[in-house]
């Protein structure tokens, strides 16, 4: 009987074992998944920003701008379509060509994220007849 | 005794079920995470194809609308170094624009890698086997043409440019055509309807009288402008040896050209014949398509 009730317990260790195991397994999986997902939707957010920014002209015109115009019409233009539960800063290098690409400016707008989740969202524009080069690099937090 | 041997089978066997199911559970969450994570990375593929492809088509300065059985080509000539462009954006989009994680290549039809500035600039419309082309991106003639037995796949065709560089050098109604179109019968094979409209800086409007025109016999207008060295030259129907719908030669002449046909039939598609390759290295996840420039299509 003694033996019996010995091999019971060890048998309920390896039951309360095993079902810690899937505990963790479970909360460590879906956190993961979870993190992508939030990724997901900062990245979709940046895109979406980025795409509509390039498309009406807002990213060209910066080539024209000084660097406070361009970070105040930057902050502006995020302020009013970044999902208020998220962050973003946007950096914008510009660049000219004359043989080689020189890349003189650098404008940086919005405002950084303290948390761990972050996209980062990159957009090339041009202004080629002038040899005129730009890469706006979005990183996107939630708040 | 019998009762204790039991109580650790069962837990065992219990012991057992948890093992697989968090197996289970482990291995199903794992492909669904693998499967989230692909899904941003596709996204980013797709965002990086679109967002190169829409750089191409702002150099290459021609942009396409359809809506249902229309097809308009806005255009401008000429080509102000379009071929060096394309060669400095794609450096650039190597040394400044991508990660090293996201590669890209440009492809010919036989799927050989390719410079950016060898884009091709010839443009087919299928099923028709019609050509939208020019010489090369100099953009100094275009060429538009299609088989004779597909011609009646096409109801019109209207062809509306401006030149801004100058003035017609003679009134308008004194602009003619030598030798002038062929009128046919719209509906018959190798008849085309052709509406043709130009204006000049100062406003002047030249409309040609001639609605209808036989691919098969040559029809030819000189236009020449107040510019000293700008002209242009327009056939339609054969020349050297080739049919053309359209054959366009301009010398010295800034052009904006806006060229529409009407199908028969909605069924159509535009073929480019270079194609982009944007691939994530880590995931070995691509996106490879024609380098389709961007075309609007529009609604009803």
């Amino acid at each position: 009987m003694r033996r019996g009730v010995v091999f019971t317990l060890d048998a309920l260790v390896a039951v309360v074992i095993a079902a810690t195991a899937l505990v963790v397994v479970v909360q460590l999986l879906s956190l993961r998944t979870g993190e992508w997902y939030k990724e997901v939707a900062l990245y979709n957010a940046g895109e979406d920003f980025l795409i509509s920014r390039d498309k009406d002209g807002t990213l060209k015109e910066i080539f024209d701008k000084t660097d406070a115009e361009a970070v105040s019409t930057l902050n502006n233009l995020m302020q009013f379509q970044i999902p208020p539960s998220m962050v973003a800063r946007i950096n914008i290098t510009i660049c000219s060509y004359s043989g080689t690409f020189s890349c003189t400016r650098s404008i940086t707008a919005g405002e950084s994220g303290t948390t761990e989740t972050k996209s980062v969202v990159r957009r090339v524009f041009t202004d080629t007849e002038k040899n005129r080069y730009g890469v706006a690099v979005m990183e996107v937090w939630y708040r | 005794m019998k009762r204790g041997f039991m109580l650790t089978a069962i837990t065992t066997i219990l012991f057992l079920l948890l093992i697989e199911v968090t197996l289970q559970y482990a291995r199903s969450s794992s492909s669904y995470s693998e499967r989230v994570s692909e899904m941003l990375v596709s996204e980013k593929i797709g965002y990086t194809f679109d967002d190169i492809m829409d750089d191409i088509t702002n150099i290459t300065g021609l942009s396409i609308t359809q809506q249902e059985a229309n097809l308009v080509f806005k255009d401008s000539f000429p080509g102000s170094g379009i071929t060096d462009r394309l060669g400095h954006y794609e450096e650039f989009v190597r040394q400044r624009y991508l990660t090293p994680d996201m590669e890209v290549v440009f492809l010919d039809p036989t799927d050989q890698p390719i410079s950016l500035s060898s884009l091709s600039s010839t443009i087919t419309i299928e099923p028709f086997n019609m050509t939208y082309k020019y010489s090369d991106f100099a953009k100094t003639d275009l060429f538009i043409q299609i088989p004779y037995t597909q011609t009646t796949a096409i109801d019109f065709v209207w062809y509306n440019f401006s030149v801004s560089t100058g003035n017609f050098s003679e009134d308008v109604d004194d602009i003619k055509w030598t030798p002038a179109p062929n009128s046919c019968t719209p509906g018959t094979q190798g008849c085309i309807r052709f509406y043709l409209k130009v204006n000049d800086s100062g406003g002047n409007e030249y409309i040609s009288p001639y609605t209808t025109f036989d691919v098969t016999k040559q029809g030819h207008l000189n236009l020449n402008f107040v510019s000293e060295s700008c002209w242009i030259d327009l056939w339609v129907g054969p020349y050297s040896g080739e049919q053309y719908l359209l054959n366009l030669r301009i010398q010295d002449c800034q052009v904006r050209s806006e060229i529409g046909f009407t199908f028969n039939t909605t069924n159509f598609w535009l073929n480019f014949p270079t194609k982009l390759k944007v691939r994530d290295v880590n995931y070995n996840t691509s996106k490879k398509d024609a380098i389709s420039l961007i075309i609007t299509k529009l609604l009803k």
